[in-house]
């Protein structure tokens, strides 16, 4: 168990490290703009799927568009986990549930309405639609996403909606959470494991010893608020740094696509 | 406290909301069931919701949401995530700043954390548009009693010491 929490924790550093990698390698390997246009026609395409072999032809294209995008295996079960407690889970527990209390109470009426093959078809469909949304954002660096919304969204600015100041808000968040995870491991995370360790201390001993770490810590965090405020001034999303690029990997990732939707429609 | 000032405040309470999360790999949950979580990161959203205004609490848990989802589960899970913590944190607002004579931090906590579950639920049985996933909000309204309950705890404690420490006062 200990063993799998820092396999978790480990993870987070990586994505975060990962992220500060990300800001320093430019390197796209498909513009995002066309990538997400490409996400969001596969997203659409999968509710046409009205039959098994569909299912396949969508799983095959989605299996190799991830061999191809070098998708971490990592995240790939990280997603499969969040799906299974977001939808699977609560609704088996919900089915066992309900079938207790159709057996408990005479007369029930809940099995009745079940259909059992529409409800898998419909949770194979938005496990797709899940599925292609992270890959997108797994093998998109972060500051193309940002680049590419920002341009999208420009115009709302001048409708009030602060959309530019939002996103460079989200950029000093990444870069802050990039510097101090490692140090708030060494210190805060050692600290509470120290307090949850000790077996001679309560648990109102524990919430309040975890709460003084808590306040020194805010305490601290807030003391630099001056320099993030500098840092926000200089820290400006480019308005102009996305430009649409079509290259030799955006031309094979839409012919690739059309292929796809030429076969599946055609199935 | 001028707009750069309390954009600042907020991008360090986004962090530490992240941070403190990191916190639930060492606390054991009372309740070991897939899903549930001890919510720490709803610490932050109660200091804020005690020292900012309701503007600002909105943000930090929009922002805290997004950047959430974009650095572990993946985009897909920010409807959830944004419909429970977004309701949780207007309700807690409005018991905090209209009702706290009769609600203490502790039970506020508990009031979010049911509302983030049930928020959660029915989004999730609207896209699914089966009710039957509704059967479990039961085992989901136990669990966020005793997480509530315990993030409460330490909220209320971390607020008293900010109170007397005065780390919020200007702003």
């Amino acid at each position: 168990m200990r063993l799998k929490k820092e396999v978790i924790f480990q993870g987070c550093e990586f994505i975060l490290l990962g992220y500060s990698a990300d800001l320093k390698d430019k390197n796209i390997g498909i513009d995002a703009g066309i990538k997400l246009s490409l996400a969001i026609l596969l997203a659409v395409a999968s509710s046409f799927c009205n039959n098994r072999l569909d299912l396949v032809y969508f799983t095959l294209y989605l299996v190799v568009i991830t061999i191809l995008l070098k998708s971490e295996l990592l995240f790939i079960l990280k997603n499969l986990a969040s799906y299974g407690i977001i939808f699977v889970f609560p609704y088996l527990c919900g089915l066992l549930l309900s079938l207790a209390l159709s057996k408990l109470f005479a007369g029930a009426i809940y099995l009745n309405n079940f259909n059992f093959e529409a409800t898998l078809f419909k949770m194979v469909k938005i496990f797709f639609i899940w599925y292609i949304g992270s890959l997108y954002f797994f093998t998109t660096p972060f500051i193309s996403i940002v680049d590419m919304l920002n341009k999208i969204f420009f115009p709302l600015n001048s409708l009030g909606i602060p959309v530019t100041k939002h996103l460079n808000m989200i950029m000093c968040i990444m870069d802050e959470l990039t510097k101090s995870v490692i140090q708030f491991k060494q210190d805060i995370l050692e600290q509470s494991r120290h307090i949850f360790k000790n077996n001679h201390l309560g648990v109102k001993t524990k919430s309040k010893e975890l709460s003084n770490i808590l306040v020194a810590f805010i305490a601290n965090s807030l003391q630099r608020t001056d320099e993030i405020q500098k840092k926000i001034e200089l820290n400006h999303v480019n308005n102009y740094l996305y430009t649409l690029r079509i290259s030799k990997n955006e031309i094979v990732a839409i012919l690739s696509f059309m292929i796809f939707l030429m076969f599946f429609f055609a199935n | 406290m001028n707009k750069k000032k309390r954009d600042a405040v907020i991008i360090i309470l986004i962090c530490n909301a992240i941070l403190i999360s990191l916190l639930e790999l060492i606390i054991p949950v009372p309740i070991p069931i897939p899903g549930v979580k001890l919510g720490l990161g709803n610490i932050i959203t109660i200091i804020a919701i005690v020292f900012l205004d309701l503007k600002d609490v909105l943000i930090i848990v929009f922002l805290r949401c997004i950047v959430v989802a974009v650095l572990s589960k993946g985009i897909t899970v920010l409807p959830f995530s944004l419909a429970g913590g977004l309701l949780s944190a207007l309700i807690m607002w409005l018991l905090y700043k209209k009702m706290s004579r009769v609600f203490s931090i502790k039970g506020i906590s508990i009031i979010g954390a049911i509302t983030h579950n049930m928020a959660q639920l029915t989004v999730a049985s609207l896209i699914l548009r089966e009710t039957v996933i509704l059967y479990y909000l039961p085992i989901l309204l136990i669990s966020a009693i005793i997480t509530g309950l315990i993030t409460g705890s330490i909220s209320e404690l971390t607020v008293r010491e900010i109170e007397k420490r005065g780390n919020f006062s200007g702003m």
